[in-house]
């Protein structure tokens, strides 16, 4: 817990006082990660060294029980005519290491740090990278309630930022990062909650997202119209510098794999018996083979569970949408007939029909049905790319943007369209292109192609889970 | 798998007490000090000696030039040699001091340091040399035929400590004062000068027209240089100095520092104060 009361910071200028901040009073969560944004000269790096102790606001206090690292980033910590290993050996000194262990500590600090044997060397000869690593790996070796980062681009390159999230994570059960930053991608990484500095004031949002949509509008002056002000804010806030490496899945695939095989080969046993309904377990396997990309076997699945069960809404939607992929569009009306003749007012049936619709480029009656449709589901994501797809390709790019951006905001929200937010964000990325603003719309595919929530792990995991039912549900 | 057991080193930063933080950062800022001053240099260790060692020579050649070869009892080299170490130490204590809080300002980035702890690992890093070196030329001394006799360590140890009292509350006054008017950096080394004329570094106060002694007596450090012969050699002849006047000196000047140092101590790490 960290308490605020009546902070008042204030430097001399010329021709009187710049106010920093105006007797503030605020109250930061427990275990939160804080990111801290403000124009420059806003007071952030000051309000980092205040938490930090080592600063200090004309009036009002900061009440914690917290323990602070120093601001990280910074280098005049160093003392530059003595070796990394010394000068880390001071800061252990000073934090009451054990003289016993002092020096697997430093040990350690030297493998963390990964600048070999220029640990031995004057801290002066070190590039401003090299310091940078050896002043985070030297906060790491210690654990405090918070670490304070002033700029994270400031501590090295790419590779080393990846490192630094590690370690972070690592820590991420015991230690939090109050953090400051220009870059909101950085600051999405990194932070829950956000921090705003502007004009004197400081407010708490317990929210990341709504804190940089408070905060950039003030800042894109630039943009002069504020609809697209609003718009431009809008898409920062969705974060697309957020981009994570997909772990390793080896293992889950080999035995997603296995299972799938021992399933195949009992279903080609004679007379396989199949606890529970056949149409609701053929619809079963094909939607794995859907998750798993294999549309022609999915299809195929799904044609048995119909044959089956012909009023099995789940596979004629699934079929219909497949048409698309598998260029298979034969009975396709039919088959919408058949939903509407079943539930008129269908999401799937109704979807399935706007395909129909796209594929015979009738885009006006395409927006009419998907109107009727948000009448239902006014959150449905899907619909909202389908709508903003239809409005590019009418060339009202405008309108198409929000939509865009609608449908992001909706997928993002509801688990069950993670999958279809890269197919969201690449949408984005061409209507950006398209109105000309080649670079967040390269930002947007970027993020697309590495989309976080796309977790390839979790993917498998979930049909692992499905294949392991369907193979207990079935004996020869 | 390297990185699974790093976290099982990592220092859990303790509640340690008060006291057990305030040694930890003594400790480690007197090594730091004591490696930006020798480290740099390979003669680093003997320039701390070479200085005391010129100047008594020095003012020995000069008395050699007069004819006499004792003053007040002592032989002179012995008489310099207690007179300097004094005054060194006033004067290295002192003038490190101010600029103390500057030539550490990066250390202020970590939280547990505080200017106290600059200045008064400053200060105990001139005591340690000032000791040392005195404890290296006073026998060498001896050595080469200049014999004294050690008369009362006990008051040696209470003036060494009364001394070092003084000095370092006027330490923590120019330390404070400098950083926040800078002007003072140019100036308190002149105002400190004069005393190395008036602190009976060559001469004893015997040798002071009576007239004038009380008045020489006011400085504190004449006091000291006095107690300091006195204690240190038996037939030091001259018995002016009083150990309950530079006490009270003592006692008044670490005072005066640190109430000093508790009213403005703060602002020398609050940005925007310091210009």
């Amino acid at each position: 817990m960290i308490e605020i009361r009546n902070m008042t910071k204030s430097y001399s200028v010329e021709g009187g006082r710049h106010y920093v901040f105006r007797s503030v009073s605020a109250c930061f969560p427990e275990g939160a990660n804080i990111g801290i944004m403000g124009p420059n000269g806003g007071g952030k790096s000051t309000f980092l060294r205040i938490l930090g102790g080592i600063d200090h606001p004309d009036s009002g206090s900061i009440r914690t029980n917290k323990t602070f690292s120093w601001p990280l980033g910074l280098r005049g910590g160093f003392v530059s005519h003595l070796t990394g290993r010394e000068n880390c050996k001071m800061v252990s000194n000073l934090y009451g290491v054990h003289p016993r262990k002092i020096r697997a500590h430093l040990d350690q600090i030297k493998e963390l740090s990964g600048i070999g044997n220029y640990f031995e060397e004057p801290f002066h000869t070190y590039s401003s990278g090299m310091a940078g690593r050896v002043g985070f790996a030297l906060s790491m070796a210690f654990d405090f309630d918070y670490f304070l980062i002033d700029e994270i681009t400031s501590v090295g390159d790419a590779a080393f930022k990846r490192q630094a999230k590690q370690a972070l994570e690592d820590k991420a059960s015991r230690s939090k990062v109050i953090m400051v930053s220009h870059n909101m991608a950085d600051l999405h990484k990194f932070c829950d909650i956000g921090v705003v500095l502007l004009d004197g004031e400081l407010k708490v949002y317990d929210n990341l997202d709504k804190a940089i949509r408070a905060y950039l509008p003030k800042q894109t002056t630039d943009v002069p119209d504020p609809e697209e002000r609003q718009r431009v804010v809008e898409i920062e806030a969705l974060g697309l510098g957020k981009i994570d490496i997909p772990g390793e899945l080896t293992k889950l695939t080999e035995s997603v794999a296995s299972l799938l095989r021992s399933i195949e080969w009992q279903l080609e046993q004679p007379n396989p018996t199949i606890a529970g309904e056949d149409a609701e377990f053929y619809a079963d396997l094909a939607s794995v083979y859907l998750r798993l990309g294999d549309f022609p076997k999915a299809s195929e699945w799904h044609l048995r569970a119909v044959q089956e069960n012909r009023f099995l809404l789940r596979s004629h939607t699934a079929l219909s949408n497949l048409s698309e992929r598998t260029q298979n569009f034969t009975d396709d009306n039919s088959r919408v007939s058949a939903i509407e003749a079943i539930d008129i007012k269908h999401l799937g049936g109704r979807m399935a029909r706007l395909r129909i619709l796209f594929r015979q480029g009738d885009y006006d009656n395409a927006l009419e049905l998907l109107e009727c449709i948000f009448e239902d589901h006014p959150k449905h994501a899907t619909a909202w790319n389908f709508y903003a797809k239809a409005l590019f390709l009418l060339g009202r790019l405008d309108e198409a943007l929000q939509a865009q951006i609608k449908a992001i905001q909706h997928g993002e929200q509801r688990t069950q369209h993670a999958a279809e937010v890269p197919g969201f964000y690449l949408q984005l990325s061409q209507i950006l292109a398209a109105s000309g603003n080649i670079s967040t719309s390269a930002q947007a595919a970027y993020k697309a192609y590495l989309d976080p929530k796309q977790d390839p792990s979790a993917r498998f995991s979930d049909v692992h889970e499905t294949l392991q039912m369907l193979d207990e549900r079935i004996s020869v | 798998m390297p990185s699974t057991d790093q976290t099982t080193n990592v220092m859990r930063i303790q509640r340690q007490t008060p006291w057990q933080i305030q040694k930890a950062v003594v400790f480690a800022v007197l090594i730091r000090e004591l490696r930006t001053r020798f480290g740099r240099y390979r003669l680093g260790y003997l320039w701390a000696i070479l200085e005391p060692i010129s100047l008594i020579v020095i003012l020995s050649a000069v008395r050699l030039l007069f004819g006499e070869n004792e003053i007040a009892g002592l032989p002179f080299p012995v008489f310099f040699a207690s007179g300097i170490t004094a005054y060194l130490l006033f004067n290295h204590i002192t003038t490190s001091s101010l600029y103390a809080v500057e030539s550490n300002q990066g250390l202020f980035n970590y939280q547990r340091v505080k200017p106290f702890d600059v200045f008064f690992a400053r200060a105990l890093l001139e005591l340690l040399i000032s000791t040392s070196t005195a404890a290296i030329i006073l026998p060498a001394l001896y050595c080469l035929g200049f014999h004294f006799t050690i008369n009362n360590t006990l008051l040696l140890i209470a003036v060494v400590a009364c001394l070092f009292s003084f000095s370092f509350g006027i330490g923590l006054i120019v330390g404070i004062v400098g950083p926040l008017w800078r002007e003072s950096q140019k100036i308190i080394p002149v105002l400190i000068r004069p005393f190395f004329f008036i602190s009976g570094i060559f001469f004893a106060v015997g040798d002071v027209p009576e007239n004038l002694q009380g008045l020489a007596l006011v400085n504190p450090l004449l006091q000291a240089t006095e107690l300091l012969r006195e204690a240190l050699f038996l037939n030091y002849q001259s018995h002016e100095g009083s150990l309950f006047v530079l006490f009270c000196w003592a006692l008044f000047t670490l005072f005066l520092g640190l109430g000093f140092y508790r009213i403005m101590g703060k602002s020398l790490i609050t940005s925007g104060k310091i210009r």
